[in-house]
Formats: structure tokens, C-alpha cells, sequence
């Protein structure tokens, strides 16, 4: 894009909260305090286990849901205070891809409704004829074909789903796309065509994504930089490469122990962290560190301090005090 | 950038026209995925008999009260040297006390009926879908006011009221039609707004909704299509109740009034001969039974047939 650097940041998250109220006295604290920034054309990973507010976060950050407290800059624009003709911009530029590709198509409409409706809520083109040719197009470019443009979605396999969701996220030729765990509904074949063209469509366009999954291998594969989060708030954040080689968080370097080895030999020997315990509820956190009570290097510090975000090494950011 | 793709085993890949076969016969020559509603809707007639058969017995009621003005006699003229004449070749449903044709009364009956009955059940619908809808999609507090009024018109004894509205305005269809609305939009309403509420959390309304769509687009595009199965049960139920509320007022003598005549009017004639000629009220109580199960099932056809799932 002319006249914007490569290392422009797009996206600012800075104290993000998230809190849903439960009752009189409990809050569900989703999403607590959560910073982060991205660049134009990055793909930051974000993983955890179910449960741990990545899905929040992710809409949240893009404004589907309000935030509690915090602020999301998009272009140096706050989010949540876009209004009319900004908020419409917004809402052409960000899109988003589903992590259920059977809940997130409209089963009255059909294809070419689907993959076509952001172009007529945008109005793109000024005629049927036009937007109907883009469809064709996008059809072709996610690897289905014309004629799976007038058929309702429940004729079709999951993977070819999750391609109209892609399909429709593209339509509006957006530059920022919000994947929210696209692959984790798919077949393993599937999950591979389906990262391959996230990376081509990356390649040929400058897109920027907020991938969200669990898979690690996966956001490792496809992510400049990953981000763990752990019960709400992110733990860690470096470059996709240290994070596998220098794990630094108690809890990245579990979660990472729980990667199988695809060689038996290696998988045989691979040493298992097993945490002991279960996620605790988010309702009501206790303070200190959301880890502690699973972790095994906890101290007294632990309990009465919260760990912030401070860079270890370059790049590197870990919110633990053993560091 | 380096090359990230995933590399992927293309020899285990069979290729397209392995699959040629399979793809054929699934897609047999001449089927046209561009079909519409219409397509589907016939097609469920033609393979449902019992559906059909209900469809032509509505049309055949329907297009002869159409017809009605076409009979020889005068609904309203009173003979006295033919009252009360069994069913015979002149009088295919005889006459009644005022030796007026039954027949042709049967089909000037079936427009109020048939009238009242698909007017109140659109009224319904509509007034119904709005404030459901409306209400399940806003939620909070204006949601518990809306939901609160309608809990007041599904408790209130409505055939009472609707008697004592009846004998307040001056009786007719249009007031009958006004009424029978008024009492029974509630139900639609429950409904609509328990369906909204559930289909608003649906991803795809989500996804609309990042797509910048508006929150009419969203109603009207996504939630009420999703729901119209119900809606179109609701309204076809909606109709055979109308109608059979509708007999049961006139019945009463507080529906249309004499000399014009309704199904339920010529039921509670009927009622003085029940020994003497039964076949007074053997036809418009058949007629009232054929009508009221037609749509009933007609209603069942027609949400299968909205239902993309049950399309083959």
C-alpha cells in the first residue's frame, strides 16, 4: 500500500478487561488486562486452553462485544467509540472468520447471498450483475466452483464451509482479518489446505491476522509471533520461533511438553509436564498470579503480587516473577 | 516472505474425475440448484398426497364461495312454501326454516369464514412477529415491559371479552376480524421472541452483525427468515383457529349478523332441527371440519418445505 510503512501498527490493545457479570457478587473476569500491538501484514497467534478467554479477546478487539475497560486502537482509532461512516469502515475493513463453520452461515441462504451480503450492506457494486461476477471470483479463489454459488450451505462438507466463510470474510477486501480457531472443526488434511490458503491470501494481499487457535504446531506453522494466555490474561508473548525453542513461562513450557512428536522414537522419550489440577474458575480470580495454584515453581510472592508483562530477552515478554 | 505452505502428499490425491461417477449420479442431468421457494413448496405437494388432496379440497371451497353470486337463488329470499326441504336435485343441501337454499347460504358462509379466517390470522402473524421479534432482539427492560403486556392478553378468558367487545361495536366482519386479533397475536408473539432470542446468539447473526449489517437488515434478513417454519405453523394453526372461534361467536348469535349468514350461524339454526333434518348441521359442520384440517395440515407441508435441511 503506498505510503504506509510495513512496520506500521494496525492494532493497539492496551488494559483490555472484559468482564461478564454473574449474579449479584461474581464476575466472570473473560478478558483482564490484555495488551498487545500488531503490525500491518503480522500474524499474532494467540493460544490457551479452552475456557481461556482467547475468543473474547479476539471479539472483543475487534468490537463485537464491549469492552469493560481499556482501549483498542484500530489505525489509531478507538474501537468502541466508532460511530456512523467510521464504524462502517470498520466493519468493511475487519473481518472475521468463525470457528464453527456450521453455526456461522445462514442455513436460509444461499451461497452466492452469503459470500455476496457484506458487498450489498457495503454497496460495493452498483449492480447484481457485478456482485455476482466477485462471488465467481471469490469461489474460484477459495477452490470451490460456480456452481456451488446458488446451493444452500448444508449441501456442502465442512471444509468446503469454512472456505464460503473465507470466501465471505475476502468479499470485502479487508486488512485485518480475525481468524477465530478457523482450522480446529476440520480434518487434519483439511486444516493443511485450508492454512495454505490463509498463507497464500496473506501473500497476495498484505493481510494482517489474529489467529486464534489451540493447535500449537499450527499457530506455530502459520504465526510471526504467539501470545499464551492463561485464565484471561497472556502470560507470554515472543516470536513464534523462541517461543518453541525458549519456552520461559511455567505454562507455555506445559503446554508445549503436551505437543505429541510426530516419530515414535522421540515421542517415546518426550517428557510430559503434567499439571496437576484443573483450570480454576474465572469467576472471582484471586489476586496474585491466575497460575500459582497449578504451578510448580509458586512462591508467597506469587499470591500477593500479579506478574505484569516485562521483557526478558529482545522480543520476549513474560508475565511470571521467576523472571 | 518464505514459503510456509504446507507441503501436501499429491500422489494419495485421486483425481477429479475419479470422483465423475459419484458426482453424476448425485447431480442427475437437468437439476437446477437455481430453484426458489415455489420449486420446493410444489414439490412437497406432489409428494405428500394427503396434502394435496387437503390443498384441492381449500381451493374447491374456496373458488365456490368465490363463485357463490353464480347460484339461481338468493341467499336471503325467504319462500315459505319451501322451508325445511330435504337435499334434493334443486336444493342439493335443502332449505332451511325460511326456505332459503342451504346451499347457496353454505357458500356466502364460507367468505365470512374463510374471510375472517386468513384476515385475523395475517393481522395475527404480523402483529405477533413484530412485537416478538422486536422484543426477544432488544431484550432488557423494554423486552420484560413487552413481555409482561403479553402475558396479559394470554391470561385474559378471551372468548369472554371477545363476547363482551362484540355486543359493545357494532357486530360485523370487521370487527370480528379486529377482535379475533387482538386476542390472539400473544401467542405468536411468545413465539417469535423465544426463537429470536435464541437465533440472535447464532454465529451467523454475529457475523452479519462484523459485517457492518444493521440491526433491520439483521431482523429481517436473518432471524425472521430463520423462523418463518414457525411462523408459518403458528399462522396456518392461527387460521383453523380463527375459523372455528369464529363459528363458535356467530354461533352464539354474536358473529355477523342476519341475515347474513356464517358457518357458526347456520350451526346454531341448525340446532332448532338437530332430530328433524340433521343434515343442517351435518354441512357446515363438515365444511367447518374439512376447512380446519386443511390448513392444519397444509401448515405442516408448508414448514417442511421452508426447512432447507428436509430438501432433497
Amino acid at each position: 500500500m503506498p505510503g504506509v510503512k510495513d512496520s506500521e501498527v494496525v492494532l493497539k490493545v492496551e488494559h483490555l478487561k472484559k468482564y461478564f457479570p454473574m449474579g449479584k457478587h461474581a464476575v466472570l473476569k473473560a478478558v483482564d488486562d490484555v495488551s498487545f500491538e500488531m503490525k500491518r501484514g503480522e500474524t499474532l497467534g494467540i493460544v490457551g486452553e479452552s475456557g481461556c478467554g482467547k475468543t473474547t479477546c479476539g471479539r472483543t478487539v475487534i468490537g463485537l462485544y464491549d469492552k469493560t475497560d481499556g482501549t483498542v486502537l484500530y489505525k489509531g482509532k478507538d474501537v468502541h467509540a466508532m460511530k456512523g461512516n467510521e464504524r462502517k469502515a470498520f466493519t468493511k475493513e475487519v473481518q472475521m472468520i468463525f470457528q464453527d463453520p456450521y453455526a456461522s452461515l445462514d442455513p436460509r441462504l444461499k451461497v452466492n447471498q452469503i459470500v455476496g451480503e457484506g458487498m450489498r450492506i457495503h454497496k460495493m457494486y452498483s449492480s447484481n450483475a457485478e456482485i455476482q461476477d466477485r462471488v465467481f471470483e471469490l469461489l474460484d479463489q477459495v477452490g470451490l466452483n460456480r456452481e456451488h454459488a446458488s446451493r444452500y450451505v448444508h449441501e456442502f462438507s465442512g471444509g468446503q464451509r469454512q472456505r464460503i466463510g473465507i470466501a465471505r470474510a475476502l468479499a470485502l477486501d479487508p486488512e485485518f482479518i480475525l481468524c477465530d480457531e478457523p482450522i480446529s472443526a476440520l480434518d487434519v488434511s483439511i486444516q493443511a489446505q485450508i492454512i495454505n490458503l490463509l498463507i497464500r491470501l496473506q501473500q497476495e494481499r498484505g493481510l494482517t491476522y489474529l489467529f486464534i487457535a489451540h493447535d500449537l504446531s499450527m499457530v506455530k506453522h502459520i504465526s510471526d509471533r504467539v501470545g499464551v494466555m492463561y485464565l484471561g490474561t497472556m502470560v507470554e508473548m515472543t516470536t513464534s520461533e523462541e517461543l518453541y525453542t525458549n519456552p520461559a513461562h511455567p505454562y507455555t513450557k506445559a503446554l508445549l511438553s503436551a505437543i505429541p512428536i510426530p516419530d515414535p522414537k522421540v515421542e517415546h522419550e518426550r517428557q510430559r509436564i503434567m499439571l496437576s489440577g484443573d483450570v480454576p474458575s474465572p469467576i472471582n480470580p484471586a489476586p496474585g498470579c491466575r497460575f500459582k495454584g497449578r504451578c510448580p515453581y509458586a512462591s508467597a510472592k506469587c499470591s500477593q503480587e500479579t506478574p505484569v508483562l516485562h521483557e526478558i530477552a529482545p522480543k520476549h515478554y513474560v508475565a511470571c516473577h521467576l523472571y | 516472505m518464505e514459503d510456509k505452505a504446507i507441503k501436501i502428499n499429491t500422489s494419495n490425491v485421486l483425481p477429479d474425475d475419479a470422483f465423475e461417477d459419484v458426482v453424476k449420479e448425485k447431480q442427475p442431468a437437468g437439476t437446477s440448484y437455481d430453484r426458489g421457494l415455489w420449486y420446493d413448496i410444489c414439490r412437497s405437494f406432489k409428494e405428500n398426497k394427503v396434502a394435496l388432496v387437503c390443498l384441492i379440497i381449500l381451493i374447491i371451497i374456496a373458488i365456490a364461495s368465490l363463485l357463490a353470486p353464480l347460484s339461481p337463488y338468493d341467499p336471503d329470499a325467504i319462500d315459505a312454501t319451501q322451508k325445511l326441504l330435504p337435499p334434493s336435485k334443486e336444493h342439493w343441501f335443502g332449505t332451511d326454516d325460511f326456505g332459503r337454499d342451504y346451499f347457496t347460504r353454505a357458500l356466502y358462509g364460507g367468505r365470512v369464514s374463510l374471510t375472517v379466517g386468513l384476515a385475523s390470522m395475517i393481522c395475527t402473524t404480523i402483529i405477533g412477529t413484530l412485537i416478538g421479534t422486536f422484543s426477544g432482539y432488544k431484550g432488557g427492560k423494554l423486552d420484560m415491559v413487552l413481555m409482561r403486556f403479553t402475558d396479559i392478553f394470554l391470561a385474559l378468558p378471551s372468548f369472554l371479552l371477545m363476547v363482551v367487545l362484540n355486543t359493545l361495536f357494532s357486530p360485523g366482519m370487521v370487527t370480528l376480524i379486529a377482535v379475533l386479533s387482538l386476542f390472539s397475536w400473544a401467542s405468536v408473539a411468545r413465539i417469535t421472541r423465544a426463537e429470536t432470542m435464541s437465533l440472535k446468539q447464532k454465529d451467523f447473526v454475529l457475523a452479519a452483525k462484523s459485517m457492518g449489517a444493521s440491526h433491520t437488515e439483521i431482523i429481517f434478513k436473518h432471524i425472521i427468515p430463520n423462523m418463518s417454519a414457525s411462523i408459518i405453523v403458528a399462522g396456518s394453526l392461527g387460521v383453523a383457529g380463527a375459523i372455528l372461534t369464529e363459528s363458535s361467536l356467530s354461533f352464539l348469535g354474536l358473529g355477523v349478523q342476519l341475515p347474513q349468514s356464517s358457518w357458526g350461524s347456520m350451526l346454531q339454526l341448525a340446532q332448532k332441527y338437530i332430530l328433524d333434518r340433521p343434515s343442517m348441521a351435518v354441512f357446515p359442520g363438515l365444511l367447518i371440519l374439512f376447512t380446519v384440517l386443511s390448513f392444519n395440515i397444509i401448515g405442516d407441508v408448508l414448514r417442511n418445505a421452508l426447512e432447507p435441511k428436509m430438501i432433497k
